[in-house]
């Protein structure tokens, strides 16, 4: 009995692992399974019916009565008004005609729009859907190397996990106390690498076997200079001026992430009225999308809470001191190989929401306790959790690319005609992950990349 | 049988239509926002409009936003589901797990969080519960009452997935069709 009650926690782990993968809805599996083990504790005398009541307390707290987080909704309404009201298939366009004597062109382009529309894409499964789908069917047409095509889109949508305005970045800065506007800085460098390196191997690709990227006739887009001047300052300025302006008013310290996300939303509505798209059909489908996506996201919130409240009153939080412990993990860089190969491997199976809502407070009070010295510099804990949260980004977006089990591969087949196979995507998608290690890596090794800015902005010292 | 669905089906649309109403306040709520900086750069203020109460109204609408959508993103399968074991798994077999889930995991999930989440929301009202801060907003039993309400939609939203499920698994063959329970429309990946 008392071995039961020693490693109930441990047990609850694992039941909800298990049971996570009946395909019912997460929230749903992570409240039920709480409450099993609550009422398991109740009978064992671990645990009391009445502190079922914290849920509410915790759910208020965490999800409702708080500032920061009205920006993910925000966010959310912003991106989903730039996919809809077709602002993101003009710049998409306009990068096309902009790049088609590169080697690779629209390749290119479609990293280029993942890197700018960052803040389209934040869940993963939505974003490369919505990539597939307006990127595809050109590069297809153009005769696009299958592979290429596919490599090229997928580690594009996974960008705007990690490329501010990122919603991961909203719930998982306040889920550790970290400031958002730090994570934000922290994340732009990294972020701006890796789309650098997918932008430099598209390049090489294409230029070494140009069959693989055909170039585009040389009779796309406008014939006179000036029409192409119209068009970049139609397309490409205004998503990019109202990126860097949101992003901007956050590091300049002039607005909190929410008030930049509302202004955003301003912006995003402005950009459907110019684009004449600003009509009730398109307002309505966009209420309707954020509506449900932002609900997705608050509702794990609500099944995470009780989730891991159980969790700490059954003793977890010992538990998963004592397991760290029994097989030696204590200095700073054990623990975060730890956490890095631990969230690689959830993230097979899991997208961000759940990883970051399950797995970081479980690890918060020993992420929070790490010392890493003199590898990061000064300030403390803080900028231990910065520079961790970027390394978790980065990695958790190559996991989701990672054959075979990554799960943006499983959305992507989802979306693509039946020409594209499986392998067509393992094969295309390989490259990428190499890249997206070696971005890994750079973060790693040169802590600098991501801690640099925020330090400069002032959010770190 | 034929009934169950009939109220399956009000269900849904009392719930969609409830959900699409509250979704303007992501337009209000931009808009609140948009005042707050504004009236804060350029140093004005309404009276009884301070910046205090204006954050305090943000998320009040955002408890609103989300509580709201709750019930209706399970009924338009919008949230999040591990479903690699079933993916390739007989319509049979996943409106059976659908079924279980809703019985062993939502219902209690629901009931328990209902009744609490009342609790919170009596005490807030008894209380005459307001803002920490003087020029805060008073009522917190309002957006505590979102909670509350979003819960009981939610439940509601199980409840009208649970009907389909006993339509599909028990009901006669002709009605099987018009049960389209989200579980087995969500493997169509949408967008």
């Amino acid at each position: 009995m008392n071995w039961l009650i020693h490693h109930l926690a441990l047990i609850l782990f694992f039941v909800l692992a298990v049971s996570l993968f009946s395909g019912y809805p997460v929230a749903f599996v992570l409240g039920g399974i709480a409450i099993m083990f609550g009422g398991i504790g109740i009978l064992l005398d671990v645990f009391q019916p009445i502190q079922f009541f914290n849920l509410l307390p915790r759910v208020w707290g965490s999800a409702a009565s708080n500032p920061v987080l009205v920006a993910v909704p925000m966010f959310i309404f912003m991106g989903t008004m730039l996919e809809r009201s077709g602002v993101a298939n003009d710049l998409l366009h306009c990068l096309q005609v902009v790049t088609r004597r590169v080697p690779g062109g629209l390749a290119m382009s479609v990293t280029m729009m993942g890197t700018i529309m960052a803040a389209t894409t934040g869940i993963v499964g939505a974003s490369v859907v919505m990539l597939t789908m307006i990127a595809l069917p050109p590069m297809l047409e153009r005769g696009y190397e299958k592979q290429l095509a596919v490599g090229t889109i997928a580690s594009a949508g996974t960008l705007g996990i990690l490329l501010p305005p990122s919603i991961m970045l909203v719930i998982i800065g306040n889920l550790l106390s970290v400031s958002v506007g730090a994570l934000f800085a922290a994340a732009v460098l990294p972020g701006l690498v890796l789309a650098a390196l997918y932008l430099f191997y598209i390049g090489i690709a294409s230029f070494m076997k140009p069959e693989r990227a055909p170039a585009l006739p040389a009779d796309i887009g406008p014939k006179t200079q000036l029409e192409l001047w119209k068009l970049i300052g139609k397309s490409f300025f205004p998503p990019v001026l109202l990126i860097t302006l949101v992003l901007g008013s956050i590091f300049g310290g002039w607005a909190t992430p929410t008030e930049a996300a509302g202004i955003g939303c301003i912006g995003a509505l402005f950009l459907a009225w110019m684009n004449k798209r600003l009509d009730m059909k398109t307002l309505k489908s966009v209420i309707e999308r954020a509506g449900l996506t932002n609900a997705m996201v608050f509702f794990i919130i609500f099944g995470a809470t009780l989730f891991s409240f159980v969790f700490r009153s059954l003793g977890g939080d010992d538990l998963i001191i004592e397991l760290l412990d029994a097989i030696g993990i204590d200095t700073g860089w054990e623990i975060l190989g730890f956490m890095l190969v631990l969230t690689f491997v959830l993230g097979f199976f899991f997208d961000w929401i759940e990883i970051s809502l399950i797995v970081l407070p479980v690890f918060a009070p020993i992420l929070q306790g790490v010392d890493f010295g003199p590898h990061i510099g000064d300030g403390g804990p803080i900028v231990f959790l910065t520079w961790f949260v970027i390394m978790l980004s980065v990695n958790l977006q190559t996991s989701f690319l990672t054959p075979p089990f990554g799960f943006t591969l499983f959305y992507m087949k989802g979306t693509v005609p039946p020409s594209i196979n499986m392998g067509h995507i393992y094969r295309g998608i390989i490259p990428f992950v190499v890249l997206q290690l070696i971005g890994l890596c750079l973060v790693l090794a040169f802590p600098q990349v991501a801690l640099w800015l925020p330090r400069t902005a002032g959010f770190l010292y | 049988m034929n009934r169950m669905l009939t109220a399956s089906n009000a269900i849904d649309g009392v719930l969609d239509r409830i959900a699409m109403a509250v979704g303007w306040l992501f337009v209000a709520c931009t808009a609140v926002i948009a005042f707050d900086v504004l009236s804060r750069k350029f140093g004005f203020q309404m009276p009884g409009m301070g910046s205090t109460r204006l954050q305090e109204l943000e998320w009040h609408l955002h408890t609103a936003l989300f509580s709201f959508w709750l019930g209706i993103a399970y009924v338009k399968n919008a949230h999040v589901r591990i479903d690699i074991a079933f993916i390739n798994a007989k319509p049979g077999t996943q409106v059976w797990a659908e079924f279980l889930g809703c019985v062993i995991f939502a219902i209690p999930y629901c009931l328990l969080a209902i009744y609490f989440s009342l609790d919170f929301t009596w005490i807030a009202w008894v209380d005459n519960e307001g803002s920490a801060s003087s020029n805060g907003l008073p009522w917190r039993w309002i957006p505590k009452g979102f909670i509350s309400i979003g819960l009981i939609m939610l439940f509601v939203a199980v409840i009208s997935v649970l009907m389909r499920t006993i339509v599909y698994l028990w009901g006669p063959e002709t009605l099987r069709n018009k049960a389209s329970v989200a579980v087995i429309k969500h493997h169509e990946v949408t967008v």
